[in-house]
Parts: C-alpha cells; structure tokens; sequence
C-alpha cells in the first residue's frame, strides 16, 4: 500500500463507496471493490460525485478510477461450446497462458501491449489482431455480464445469436464504463491447430495490396492471420494458416513467392482504422508508404486482417484518432465521418443509463 | 380512431400521392402474419387496430415529411415493410400513421471489389438476390418469408437465412445503416467509423424493431456467387449424435451453406420421400404409431381429404398423447448438409464434413434429400392452410443456447408445450458455440376463445421455458407484441440501457410505440 498523500481531496468517495482504496504516488484515487455489490458502490460513489468513471488500466490516469484487480480470474473454459469465461481485469497474457493449459487458443490478441487487459481489449480500448473470421467484438465477446451505477446486473442467457431487441451489451462496452462494468465476459476459443507460416518479399506496397486483397476475397475462413509490414523499399507479408478447417492451404499462394524473414516492427502506439478495397484506398496506402523528404509523424504502416470487405490498416505514431487526422494521413472522409458520430457517444454516455 | 381532418389535410398536402386512409388499405395493413391474428381472423373477429393512415414514401424527403407531420399532430410512426412479421412487430397500439418503405427499393449501388451493396430499406429479399445473382453475386440471405420481407424489416429483427451457417445471420452481414431520428435527424453509420468512435450504434440499430429510427438504407456484404453446390442427406441414430455432428462440424471451421437437422418426427414430415431404404422414421412399429401419424404425414405430403381431416382433428385434439408415443418410438433424425463456394471446393468441403459425421453414426443417402430439400424448402409455408381450416392453428417458436444447454432447452420446451399442442423441431442455425431450435407446433380447438386461451398459454409456457433451460426466447423473429412480456427475463435489468437509446434518438416515444421496452 503506497503512503497517502497529506491532501486526500476524494476521502469522501472513499467513504460512499466503502470499498478498499489506495492512493497512487501521483495522488489518484483508486477504489478496489471486492466484488460485484462493492463494483457498483464504487460506480455509484462517482457518479453522485459528478466524476467521469474511470476504470484503472483502460481510461487516461486523470482523477479517481476504479481498479478492476479483484477481477481478474479465468473461471472456466466450456469445452463442448468452444468459450472461455474470463473477468474483465485480468491481463490478456495471463489469459492466453491459462488458455495454454488447454486444448484451447484465443484467435484476438493485443497488438501492442500483450499486458492490456481483457477489458480494454474487449471494449475495443486498444487494438487487436484476430484471425479471421474474428475480427468484428460481436464474433469473439458472446456474453458478458454488466454492474451498473444503480447497482443492478446485466445479464442474458447464454445464446449465439438472438432477435430480442438491440444488442445492449456491445454498446455498453463501446461505451466505456457509463452504462456500466462488465464482470465476466464470455470470449469464443477455438482448438489449438498445427500452424504454417511463410514470410513473402514484395517489392511494394501495390504488390502487398493485391496478394491480400487475394487472400481476403478467397472467402471468409476461420483459418489464416494476414498481415503486412509495407516501407518504401518494400513489403514483407506474412501469413499464419491454422490447419483448423481441415483444408490446405491454396498451393498457388504458397509458391507464388521465395520465403523471407520477418521482423516484427517495433511496438509504438498506433491508430488503427478499417479500409475498404478500391482504388481509392490503394491510392491513399502507395501516398502513405512513398518515401517522404520531410519526417512524418507517420512512424510505420500495417495492414493486417484482409476479409471480402477489406483490411485493418495500423498508423503508427499515433496515440489517437485525433493526432492521425490532425496529420491528414486518414483516410477518405473517416475523420469527417467519425466526427459526426463522436457527439452521439457523449450523449448515449451522459448520465449513464436513463 | 379515425383520421382525424387537419392530419388528414397536412398528409394529403405534404405528401400528394403517397397517403392512404382507404378502409381497405387500413384494413390490410393493420396486421402482419401474427398466427393470434390469422386465428381471429378464421373466426371472423377484429385482428387489430387500424393505424389512422398509410404513407408509401418514395424518398428520404418524404420520410423526413411524415414524421414532421405526426410529431406535430402527436400521432405515432410505425416503419413497415413487407407485413411479413410473426410477431405483431407493426401493430398500432395508440394512433399511428404507418411507414410504407417498399416503395423505396433500389439497389443503390453494387461495390463489387469491396463486396458491399448499398439497398433501399424497402427492398424485397428475393427481388434484392435476383439482381445480386444477375450479376455475379449472393447476399446468401434465404428466409422462408424471403418472397414477402424487406431488407428494412431484416435488419430491424435480426432476420436469419436458411444458409445462415456459411453467410450469417442478417446482423452480421449489416455493414452500414442510414436511418432517421426524431431527435438527430439523419443519421449515416457505417461499420469503421462506428468502431473508431466507440459508439457500436450498428449494434443497437439493429435489432430495435422501429423503436429508435427509421432505417432507409442498409449496407450488406455480398459474396461471390457460389459456381457449385453440393448436398448430401444424412441419417443419425440419435438427436444427440446430430448434435454432436454439427457442434464439430462447425468448431473444425466448416461452413456448410445449409445444415438443417430434424427432430425424429419432423425427418419424417419434412423429408421421408427422399430418403432412400432404412430412412428416418422406418423404425416407427407401425401397429401403435401408423395410424396416430398418417394424417399428418398426409398433410405433409398434401393429402387432404374428408377421412384425412377427420384424423387430424383427432391428432390435435390429443397433443400430449401424440407427442408422448412419438418421443418414446423415434429415434433416428435426418440431417440436409450443403455446401456452396467456387469450384471444386464444396465437393471438398462435403468429403470432410462427411468423414467427421461418420464418427457419430452418419448414413449417407446420397444427394437426392439435399436437392429434394433445396426445391422444395418454401412449400411447407403453404402448408398451414388446411390446419386453420380445420380452426386450428399453426405457429413456430426460435429458441436457441448453448451447445451445452441444448438438450435441456429441447426437452423443456417439450415438457411444456407438449401438453397443449402437437409439436415437432429442426435444428437450423448452428453455430460453434451453440444452435438454435425450431419448434413448429399446432393446435386445435372448436371455440375461438377456447383457440386463443391455447395459443396463449403456449406462448406463457414456451418462452418461459426457454429462458428456465438457460436459452433465449427468440432467435430471429424478433419480439414484437407477442414476446415483450418476456423481455425483463430476456436482458435482466435491460430496461434502462434501452431507456438511455430511446431518450437519445427518439425522447418523445413517436416510433412504433409499445415494442420492446417502450411505453404504448
């Protein structure tokens, strides 16, 4: 337990929610509820305090937050329906090593910090690396159970899919903590396979395009991870085929290049943003990967996950949407689009649920 | 309520060509294919309130109009589609002008390098998939109802296919929404910038059933249209061993275009022509089910004369009884496996689908059920006539869990339908981790309120059994009036996250009021 500060501006909250709390050496307040009941003491205790709610780990480190420490189990994984259950705290590489004991495997994972917790990664809170098919929340988080600043829990039967009304839960993680925290979530696992690996040389990033856009319109099996690292002198595209649907991988794929190295690029934050096939978005990767006379806070370019529909393209040297728009490198009118969404988000999230 | 003459006046300036308020029109847009309504219906009684008037919009102009209009004369809005709807989805339960989107049906525009097509709400599902396919496409989107449902009224119930193991329910093929607010006005949602703003309002569009805007666009991907396809029949010892086919079937990373399996009693009725020798149903003794079953396999196989409806009646006075023999002599079930893609593959696909179904005792009976199956797969929709001739009714019931729970979510349902009416099941839309069940069950009384006492409590019993066995209450028909009782129980403490959308989008409650969780 670190000291206290000498002012303690939020012992009242501490108070309200009665739950464990700590100050961190900066003076933040941190509540640590227990449980579920002490969860939503903690959310309440913000609320009626005017506070944004924060969730340690996932919201900037401004002001009082809520520590999710005490959630931070793997419960269970359900063999005969392929999910693990695994609470919102708990750091992804403690997932996966859990999941390791099994016959199991998570097709998503961080693709910068594999310390990010379950939550954030779930929440859509930093940037993930899936599979395919498993890129979309609604794919891989199929259950979750929600405490609300009220205090009340959230919770559905178990299904795939359902026709009952909007699905609430997506969007109360969207959303951050303001409808609520989730408690357990419910992820999809599927058996841990043989792997193949190659690594291609291209000599571009028009060449590494189209492969992937190949790769994306070949269908839309659960069985490969695509990604590329494009520089101006040149592209290295390396695929992972899981032998999970029991089909080889296509030979003219495998044979059309000489096998290269791969060398991951260093991890730096970075914006990562879906485009579509077309010319236009060809067009905005060739401007992105020249190489350019003045430095550019575009630090690396990564374009991983190609479907029917088109691929995940990751901007490095970015912390946020807003510093990549602010440095013109988004593309089309996403920024123009994303702006006329983000007012909706502040106004679903004020005043939690009504 | 009658339409009231300054509201009359407006609608007819604002929007000249486009309002209805004909007795007829009125009449015939009240209700959608509720079966509570086609059984007042058979009894000559009132089915459902009239809304006040009908506007067919042709444009986003209009639909911007018309809402305008009734919040100002504070009438609601109900979007309506095709009125194909099983759940009372468009009933007016307070004055109401209704949205006639199907006039509003273009395929806008066909990205073929991004596979996205751009449709109009109002568009039909087949006219939508004729046009896909003339051009080398598929949405892969096949309900039963496909001839008479729009691609609006798709995504506001998260409509599911009879292929939806390879392409998906219809949520996850929505890859953008354009939709109109009381509140925000026109709203444009597409998938990338809805996950870069964090607000997952595709997630909460679809599926709102009208309650938050009005969807005049929607953005489906589309895939290449398959070169092949490739259909087997299968015959399993059990259910359970079915099961446990589909499970590993799905979780090996197949995706089988159609993976249909039928509870015994429901192999026989929906397929027994088809397949071949020791098919599905031959180990029924003929001594003590033979006579219970033969008027509904002639029912089934069109059958319907005098002798036949006599042994109907006698069938579905005695449900219990009938369902009782049935569970205790039928244990065999059939199975219609497909696959479809670019050549060569679905033969493929068939042969390794076909090598993990042997480890549970799959017989192969060839093609010809497949095919069978694929022809004929609409007609059992046409089926229900005869039944509400007889002043029965017939209706289906969307559950679904778990793989887990799926045993125990049949057999409740079983438990506590089974007593009331006749009924029998499918297994249709599966997926790794769980499938759903299709209950198709009839019942018969002579008197109507005695026949809506029935079908009531079939509908008190069955959602509430589903929801004790662990699974949800509805898989793809949506809530509507019928199963809104059902919602508190569905999404336990749910009322006040949909409060918090409805306070957003529409805050004065103008959109198809008293659905899901909002006030009439």
């Amino acid at each position: 337990m670190t000291k206290p500060p000498v002012n303690r501006p939020h012992d009242d909250l501490v108070t309200r929610a009665g739950v464990p709390s700590r100050y961190s050496t900066d003076g933040r307040l941190v509540l640590i509820p227990g449980d579920e009941p002490g969860l939503a003491r903690a959310l309440a205790a913000l609320v009626e305090a005017g506070l944004p709610l924060r969730l340690v780990g996932i919201d900037p480190d401004d002001g009082p937050a809520v520590s999710l420490a005490s959630f931070s189990r793997v419960t269970g994984v359900r063999a005969t329906d392929a999910v693990a259950i695994v609470e919102p705290g708990t750091p992804w590489s403690t997932f996966e090593a859990a999941l390791a004991e099994t016959a199991f495997e998570c097709p998503v994972f961080p693709a910068a910090d594999p310390a990010a917790l379950v939550l954030a990664v779930a929440a859509g809170r930093v940037p993930v690396r899936a599979f395919n098919p498993f890129g979309p929340r609604a794919e891989w988080v199929r259950d979750l159970r929600l405490v609300t600043p009220q205090g009340t829990v959230v919770r559905s039967p178990y299904s795939p899919r359902r026709a009952t009304g909007p699905e609430l839960r997506l969007p109360a993680l969207a959303l951050g903590a303001a409808w609520g925290v989730s408690t357990s979530l419910t992820v999809r696992v599927v058996p841990r396979s043989p792997r193949e690996e190659r690594v291609l040389a291209l000599p571009d990033a028009g060449a590494a395009f189209d492969l992937l856009e190949r790769l994306g319109a070949s269908g839309d099996e659960a069985s490969f991870l695509a990604e590329a690292h494009v520089t101006p002198k040149g592209s290295r595209v390396r695929i992972v085929w899981r032998h999970l649907a029991l089909r080889e991988p296509p030979d003219d794929l495998w044979r059309a290049e000489d096998t290269a190295t791969w060398e991951p690029p260093s991890v730096e934050p970075f914006v990562a943003v879906r485009v579509p096939w077309g010319d236009a978005t060809r067009a905005w990767l060739a401007g992105l990967s020249k190489p350019r006379r003045k430095p550019s806070a575009l630090s690396g370019l990564r374009l991983w996950g190609p479907d029917r529909q088109g691929i995940t393209a990751e901007l490095a040297g970015f912390a946020d949407l807003g510093a990549a728009a602010a440095a013109g490198v988004l593309p089309g009118d996403l920024a123009e689009r994303v702006a006329r969404l983000a007012p909706l988000r502040a106004r679903l999230t004020m005043g939690g649920p009504a | 309520m009658s339409l009231p003459n300054d509201l009359r006046n407006e609608l007819s300036q604002r929007l000249p060509g486009r309002v209805t308020w004909s007795s007829a029109a009125l009449h015939a847009y009240r209700q959608d294919l509720w079966p509570r309504l086609q059984i007042r219906k058979r009894f000559d009684l009132s089915t459902a309130p009239e809304p006040l008037a009908v506007v067919q919009v042709t444009d986003e102009a209009d639909v911007e109009v018309a809402v305008q209009v009734a919040r100002a004369h504070g009438v609601a809005i109900i979007p309506y589609g095709a009125g194909s709807g099983v759940v009372g989805g468009t009933i007016a339960v307070r004055p109401s002008i209704l949205l006639d989107l199907k006039r509003m049906a273009r395929l806008v525009e066909l990205d073929e390098r991004a596979h996205v097509a751009r449709v109009e709400a109002g568009k039909l599902g087949q006219e939508l998939e004729t046009e896909l396919r003339a051009r080398g496409f598929t949405l892969g989107h096949y309900p039963s109802s496909i001839h008479c449902s729009t691609v609006g009224g798709y995504a506001a119930t998260r409509s599911a296919g009879q292929f939806s193991s390879r392409y998906g329910k219809f949520e996850d093929m929505v890859e953008g929404l354009r939709v109109y607010t009381p509140a925000e006005g026109w709203l444009e949602i597409d998938r990338a910038a809805d996950e870069a703003a964090g607000t997952a309002l595709l997630d909460a569009f679809v599926g709102s059933e009208g309650t938050l805007g009005i969807l005049t666009r929607v953005d489906v991907r589309v895939h290449p249209a398959p070169a092949e396809e490739a259909y087997r029949g299968l015959a399993f010892p059990t259910l359970e061993d079915g099961w446990a086919a589909m499970r590993d079937l799905l979780q090996a990373g197949l995706k089988p275009s159609v993976l249909r399996l039928y509870d015994p009693f429901d192999s026989i009725v929906a397929l027994k022509h088809s397949f071949h020798g020791d098919t599905p149903g031959a180990d029924v003794d003929p001594l003590s089910l033979g006579a219970l079953l033969s008027p509904l396999k002639d029912l089934a196989d069109g059958v319907f004369g005098d002798v036949q409806r006599k042994a109907l009646k006698r069938v579905l006075r005695h449900p219990g009884v009938t369902n009782r023999l049935i569970e205790k002599a039928l244990k065999r079930c059939a199975l219609i496996l497909g696959f479809e893609g670019p050549k060569g593959q679905p033969a493929a696909d068939m042969s390794r689908a076909l090598a993990l179904a042997g480890r549970y005792g799959a017989e192969d009976h060839g093609e010809g059920p497949g095919w069978h199956w694929l022809s004929r797969r609409h007609a059992v929709s046409f089926k229900q006539a005869p039944i509400y001739h007889l002043g029965g009714f017939v209706d289906t019931m969307e559950v679904a869990t778990s793989w887990t729970s799926l045993p125990q979510l049949y057999q409740a349902i079983r438990d506590a339908v089974g007593p009331h009416v006749f009924l029998m099941a499918h297994f249709s839309h599966a997926y790794a981790d769980g499938c759903s069940i299709y209950f198709t069950f009839a019942g018969l009384r002579d008197q109507v309120h005695d026949a809506l006492a029935l079908y009531d409590t079939v509908w008190e019993v069955g959602p509430s059994a589903a929801l004790g066995a662990g699974g949800t209450f509805g898989h793809h028909h949506g809530v509507g009036l019928l199963k809104r009782a059902f919602l508190p129980r569905e999404v336990e403490n749910g009322a006040p996250l949909f409060a918090r959308l409805k306070a957003t989008f529409d805050p004065e409650g103008l959109l198809n009021p008293g659905k899901l969780w909002g006030t009439p």
